[in-house]
């Protein structure tokens, strides 16, 4: 059974010339197809570079990255890369710099649309999306920025499932929201991550208790644990010292 | 101790994600910051004035023929020199007898229609040459670059002599010599905006949607850079017109008697501090008004670029 | 005043024609921490601000709010003109928000901001730097010399955090004002920038201090505070102790954001925070 999406040996490295960092320094993680993948680690681990570079955005100083079943995704010519791209759905962090300041709710989803669904059938498309993230479908004519975070945000999950990708990423898609908007973009994710494969980052352990079957953690751009996200929080904290902090800090 | 005022501040617009020069649409509950009043005071009106100021003007230029009265080379060796008020002459005449009302509205064809023509080229050449050199592999890019640093020590005014001894002295040549001596500025920044928008995050999610780099270029890197730009073709509008009258008194645009803003002050300026300073303040009038107008234009262009959402 | 540090009464809110903060009352209690929790929007961040006279241009502000200068002297924050407020805020009233690096101007360091603080305030300028490096070790940072002298864009999230922890407390002002300190931060940093102003509510350096945590996190406040005082509408619609609400709320948006916050644990004992908190990497 080929892994839905895989990292091998994946280093990264930032910054310009003379501050080089490794923000990922070999990850080999590999994730099959129907799971739901919890990345949880605190600022500077490394979570939002492993987004980027899932999400076939980054290319990798090192390593490979599958996809279904192609095993190493940047060998791909241009066309291949972006029809490739087109199976992963990213939900960036922060969804209104995420939009062209230009574009109403409804562009932004709909640009996500393939061709053939353009024209009369794409405000049908885009309206049905919308409704499908729990939001009114007056909404695609709203400035994103008259919109609050919380619909924002599913705003541009509603443009990632357009793309009808097999592989949802979602980068810290609670951060900066109140609990009760929280809560109304979790359920979404929920729905969709059925028959999908769901890889969800996120620092707030209560989010992973809730959508995640697996929890792997970062530490300084490695691995440090990966264990079923039901572990009981005695022996969590046996196996990684960085989870036992994550967990002590948990209200 | 108020940093915290500033810091507040911040705070405010990162929760509100900096919309607040966007209006909301009717019906929507926007949080209550959208209500506060947009960062644009009289920005909007005055540049929706100034539009009318400048549509007046093209409109006066265009019917020149029926307004003027006056055939504006004709001299008058019985009419010289009278001031604004006189009978058949509203605006008055000049030295030679020319009814100066007929030279202004044939004038605002002329400077007009060079204004906008050298700076939409310089503009446009501007534009491509340096949004192209944004995405450029990087050697183009640099080459690009140095080569537009370098024309910008050229002087214009002896390009243009040098294109009016090739080409001869014409309209055309004073658009061209404006052209090929403005086009820099524009470019380079078009080509610093474009470069900033290529690290934005939207420019990131719709790689994610898997678009060719053609598309995103055209639908989000340009349009997207057009405000700033927009702000500095207003201002070469004036630019341009200025210019245009220091070539025309160098003699490389259009003939001395057929009038233009800017040759009607070259003909009058020994006249400022006599009886008949009108001559010279008709026209400094009129291009400064132009000038002021384009400009408030082009502020307006850049406050509401500013209000959607570019933060800073 | 009776062992309340600040007593806020009908206190009303007006921005772009619109009331926020509708007639809330509130009294915050010496040494205990009371947590402001309530939706996005709902005016917690704009009472805080509204309090400090930081509220933004045009708003309008109306109501009592009495703050407690010992000796039997009070201050009507919301009457008291501009430079008062500005002499009281870091003084009397700390106050941390969310946007920490916003704070810190950029073209100066860490230690002349605290310098900077504190010598605004009386503190002689022999004692400055040595008050300030002891600030930074009671906020949680270790090699607060290293600190001392750096720029702020040279501050991760959390040490920036930590720094206006610091320079909020420098003055051990009686009252603290947390305004969604722990939004922008992992889940570590968070407990160890609370840890730290729980502390301050509890321990014996605080005596009579008060503590106000302004969050939208239930479970936050479930932690960290004693009492929770929910804002809905403009106003309060449910306070009491904070186990007692959590456990029994009784206003349909508490027991939604109960709901919401998940599995919460026993709030931990008040004993719990007398020590320091952990070091900063």
């Amino acid at each position: 059974m080929s892994a839905a999406i895989a990292c091998t040996g994946v280093v990264r490295r930032l910054g310009g010339r003379r501050r080089r960092v490794e923000a990922l320094s070999g990850i080999d993680l590999e994730i099959a197809e129907g799971e739901s993948v919890a990345v949880v680690g605190r600022s500077g681990s490394g979570k939002s570079t492993l987004v980027g570079v899932l999400a076939l955005l980054d290319r990798p100083d090192r390593g490979r990255i599958a996809v279904g079943g192609v095993p190493d995704a940047w060998a791909l010519p241009g066309r291949g890369l972006r029809r490739l791209r087109r199976r992963v759905g990213w939900i960036p962090q922060d969804a209104l710099s995420s939009f062209d300041p230009r574009f109403t709710a409804g562009e932004v989803v709909a640009e996500a649309l393939p061709r053939e669904e353009s024209g009369r059938a794409a405000a049908g498309r885009v309206a049905e999306l919308l409704r499908r993230v729990g939001l009114d479908p007056e909404a695609a004519g709203r400035w994103p920025a008259t919109l609050s975070g919380g619909e924002r945000q599913r705003v541009a999950v509603a443009r990632a499932l357009a793309v009808r990708p097999e592989v949802l990423i979602a980068d810290e898609p609670t951060t900066g929201l109140d609990l009760l908007a929280q809560d109304r973009v979790l359920d979404v994710l929920s729905a969709e991550a059925r028959g999908r494969t769901l890889v969800l980052v996120t620092h707030d352990l209560r989010v992973v208790r809730r959508m995640a079957d697996r929890l792997v953690v970062l530490d300084r751009g490695r691995i440090a644990a990966d264990v079923p996200a039901g572990i009981a929080p005695d022996e969590a904290r046996e196996r990684s010292p960085e989870l036992a902090r994550l967990i002590e800090a948990t209200p | 101790m108020d940093r915290q005022v500033i810091g507040a501040e911040a705070a405010e617009a990162a929760a509100e994600g900096g919309g607040a020069g966007v209006p909301p649409r009717p019906g929507a509950p926007a949080p209550w910051t959208a209500r506060l009043p947009p960062r644009v005071p009289g920005g909007r009106a005055g540049a929706a004035v100034a539009l009318g100021v400048l549509g007046a003007m093209a409109l006066s230029a265009l019917l020149a023929p029926v307004l003027a009265g006056h055939d504006p080379v004709a001299t008058d060796t019985s009419a010289t020199a009278l001031p604004p008020g006189s009978p058949g002459h509203p605006l008055g005449t000049d030295q030679l007898g020319r009814d100066l009302l007929a030279r202004m509205l044939y004038g605002a064809r002329y400077s007009l229609a060079v204004g906008v023509a050298a700076s939409a080229a310089t503009v446009l050449l501007g534009t491509a040459v340096g949004a192209l050199a944004a995405v450029a592999p990087r050697w183009l890019d640099t080459a690009v670059a140095r080569t537009a640093d370098a024309l910008l020590a050229l002087p214009m005014i002896l390009v243009a002599l040098t294109l009016a001894a090739v080409a001869g002295p014409s309209p055309a040549t004073v658009v061209a010599a404006i052209t090929v001596t403005g086009w820099m500025p524009v470019a380079l920044i078009a080509r610093a905006e474009v470069k900033a928008l290529r690290g934005r995050p939207f420019v990131r999610a719709a790689r994610s949607l898997g678009l060719t780099r053609t598309r995103i270029f055209l639908r989000h890197l340009v349009p997207n850079a057009l405000p700033p730009i927009a702000a500095v073709a207003a201002f070469e509008v004036g630019h341009a017109v200025l210019t245009e009258s220091t070539l025309s008194f160098l003699g490389v645009g259009i003939p001395p008697n057929t009038p233009s803003w800017g040759n009607m002050l070259t003909d009058a300026r020994a006249l400022l501090l006599t009886g008949q300073w009108y001559t010279v303040a008709l026209p400094s009038a009129a291009i400064v008004l132009l000038i002021v107008a384009v400009n408030a234009v082009a502020t307006g262009l850049e406050r509401r670029g500013a209000g959607e959402g570019r933060t800073w | 005043m009776s062992g309340a540090v600040l007593a806020v009464s009908g206190l009303r809110v007006r921005v772009g024609g619109r009331t926020v903060v509708d007639g809330l009352d509130l009294v915050l209690p010496a040494g205990r921490a009371t947590a402001l929790v309530g939706r996005s929007g709902s005016g917690k961040s704009l009472t805080a601000r509204s309090l400090l006279g930081l509220a933004p241009r045009g708003a309008e502000r109306s109501g009592e709010a009495l703050l407690d200068l010992g000796g039997g002297r009070t201050v009507d924050l919301l009457a008291a003109p501009p430079d008062r407020l500005r002499a009281l805020r870091g003084r009397e009233i700390g106050y941390v928000f969310q946007e920490a690096q916003a704070s810190l101007n950029p073209t100066i360091t860490v230690g002349a901001h605290l310098a900077e603080t504190l010598g605004a305030h009386g503190v002689p300028r022999g004692r400055r730097r040595e008050r300030g490096l002891a600030a930074l070790r009671g906020a949680g940072l270790d090699d607060p010399a290293a600190l001392y002298r750096a720029y702020p864009f040279e501050l991760s999230g959390g040490q920036a955090q930590r720094v206006a922890l610091a320079l909020a407390r420098a003055l051990r002002p009686r009252l603290l004002i947390a305004d969604e300190v722990t939004s922008a931060l992992d889940p570590v940093t968070q407990a160890g920038v609370l840890d730290v102003l729980r502390a301050d509510a509890a321990g014996p350096d605080g005596s009579g201090r008060a503590l106000l945590l302004v969050t939208h996190d239930l479970a936050v406040a479930g932690r960290w505070a004693d009492r929770i005082a929910v804002l809905d509408g403009g106003r309060i619609v449910e306070e009491g102790p904070a186990r007692a609400v959590l456990a029994a709320p009784r206003h349909p948006l508490t027991a939604a954001l109960v709901r919401a916050a998940g599995p919460l644990g026993p709030p931990p004992d008040p004993g719990e925070f007398a020590e320091a908190p952990g070091a900063v990497r």
